[in-house]
């Protein structure tokens, strides 16, 4: 019986301690609170759009004066990297409009010719983007190499029929 | 009256403590499969290489963060129109498991984009809606820890997790709404884009996810039940209770 | 072995992934367990055992 009192009174102290615990879970409350309403604010504020496309660009939707994001696939055979290797120019399409893009830095692993891309930077007076980050975007398939080993050989063996007829 | 058996805490207690278990071994087993699956059996992918593996937690993780955020809307629903207890306490149980796989999601997501992408993080549509979602199960056991009585706590919960649901179809669809560096959807209805194997390795992992969910629910649902009816005789006549140990 | 653990030049993000993922599930069980075990020993030990009153109710609404 005296382990049973014990007990209780080693519960007491956190019952005091409940008060400014309900305290701190207010303050977190609305901590959560402000935070949801920031972002959903932010976003109506600002475009939910990521980045514009190509033909937007050309149609003059994208924003002025102020940095963008521009997504598309990289042209294939637009990839021209300078002597350095550094600074990257491609052109973003997506297959109506086409956009020139210049970028100096680290490219991701999966920047490669007629893949997603998505840049960020600004239009210079030519017409150019002036990419500071470039992000790969890729798709949503996901294939085992065997299995595209197979597909390329497929495609080969068709195109050769082709040739032949 | 039968069909309303189980809607009683007293009757659903038992039945919980049984379901748990079961769904706990299954997961574990389903987790096991899946994992072998997924780092061992399973090819690379051609583009992502061996990145692409971490799919095989952040795809469960994210599905049951929206999945799970639904059914306690339900819940709170039902408590709210029917004024039952024991949808109440369903609700409330879910909610910390809920933030565990948003967290899961987010944070996976974040080690997927560095390497693919570029980045860690990018404020796209559905980065940003998911995020949300966090700070929404955050705010509602925030809620819950500084109401005292649980009856107003189940109705204030009951509130904001309604309110909330309109963003788990705009997590779902902002890849289709909105330009967003996240890929679309892999897994449709009718035609999935994937590798069969690495489909099986998948589906292993989200019913291990679905069913560890399911099992760790039940067993927080059981001590929230053992709370809120500490007083109730049928408590006191546990053998758990009245035994020591366990 | 090592080449699995490699995992292709990602080995930081796939384990730091799965890890985490390890780490997250462990601390939910053991916090869950943790807090059944509490909930019980208070309603073995609270007066409403013996004497019947609904004295654990408070008593549990306190330590949360």
């Amino acid at each position: 019986m005296s382990e049973t009192t014990q007990e209780t009174t080693t519960v007491s102290p956190v019952g005091i301690k409940a008060r400014h615990k309900r305290f701190l879970w207010i303050i977190f409350g609305l901590a959560f609170f402000a935070a949801i309403v920031a972002l959903v604010l932010n976003a109506f504020g600002s475009s939910i759009t990521y980045f514009y496309s190509p033909t937007q660009v050309v149609q003059d939707e994208a924003p002025h004066g102020r940095a963008f994001r521009i997504g598309g696939m990289v042209e294939g055979g637009s990839v021209v990297r300078d002597g350095s290797g550094l600074t990257v120019r491609f052109n973003v399409t997506d297959t109506a409009e086409t956009v020139a893009v210049v970028y100096t830095g680290i490219l991701p692993d999966l920047f490669a010719e007629e893949k997603g891309v998505v840049a960020q930077g600004k239009l210079d007076e030519y017409g150019v983007f002036q990419a500071t980050q470039v992000l790969a975007k890729h798709d949503e398939n996901y294939v085992a190499p065997e299995v595209q080993a197979a597909l390329d050989e497929a495609h080969k063996a068709r195109a050769a029929q082709t040739l032949e007829q | 009256m039968s069909g309303f058996k189980y809607a009683a805490p007293a009757q659903f207690y038992p039945l919980a403590g049984k379901m748990a278990l079961w769904f706990a071994v299954s997961a574990a087993v389903l987790a096991v499969i899946g994992l072998v699956i997924g780092l061992y059996v399973a090819p690379i992918d051609v583009t992502q290489k061996d990145s692409y593996r971490i799919i095989y937690i952040h795809v469960p993780a994210a599905w049951m963060s929206m999945f799970l955020y639904v059914v306690m809307a339900f819940w709170s629903a039902l408590a709210l129109g029917l004024n039952t207890r024991l949808s109440a306490m369903m609700a409330q149980s879910i909610a910390p498991t809920g933030a565990l796989m948003t967290a899961m999601a987010l944070w996976t997501g974040a080690l997927w984009g560095k390497p693919t992408w570029g980045t860690y993080w990018a404020w796209d549509a559905r980065m940003t809606s998911e995020l949300i979602l966090l700070f929404l199960y955050l705010g509602i056991i925030a809620l819950r820890n500084a109401i005292d009585d649980p009856r107003r706590a189940d109705k204030a919960c009951g509130v904001l997790a309604l309110v909330g649901v309109v963003n788990v179809p705009i997590i779902y669809y902002s890849v289709n709404w909105w330009n967003t560096l996240h890929q679309g959807a892999t897994i449709k209805a009718g035609n999935s884009s994937i590798d069969a194997i690495m489909l099986a390795g998948l589906l292993f992992m989200v019913f291990a996810f679905w069913f560890y969910s399911v099992a760790v629910t039940l067993v927080r649902l059981r001590t929230i039940i053992l709370e809120r009816e500490a007083g109730a005789a049928w408590v006191a006549q546990l053998a758990e209770v009245k035994k020591e140990g366990r | 072995m090592g080449e699995f653990f490699a995992m292709g030049g990602y080995a930081f993000f796939i384990w730091m992934s799965y890890g985490m993922a390890a780490l997250l599930i462990t601390l939910e069980i053991i916090a869950v367990r943790a807090r059944r075990k509490q909930v019980l020993h208070l309603i073995r030990h609270s007066d409403a055992h013996e004497s019947g009153a609904a004295n654990a109710g408070a008593q549990l609404k306190e330590v949360e």
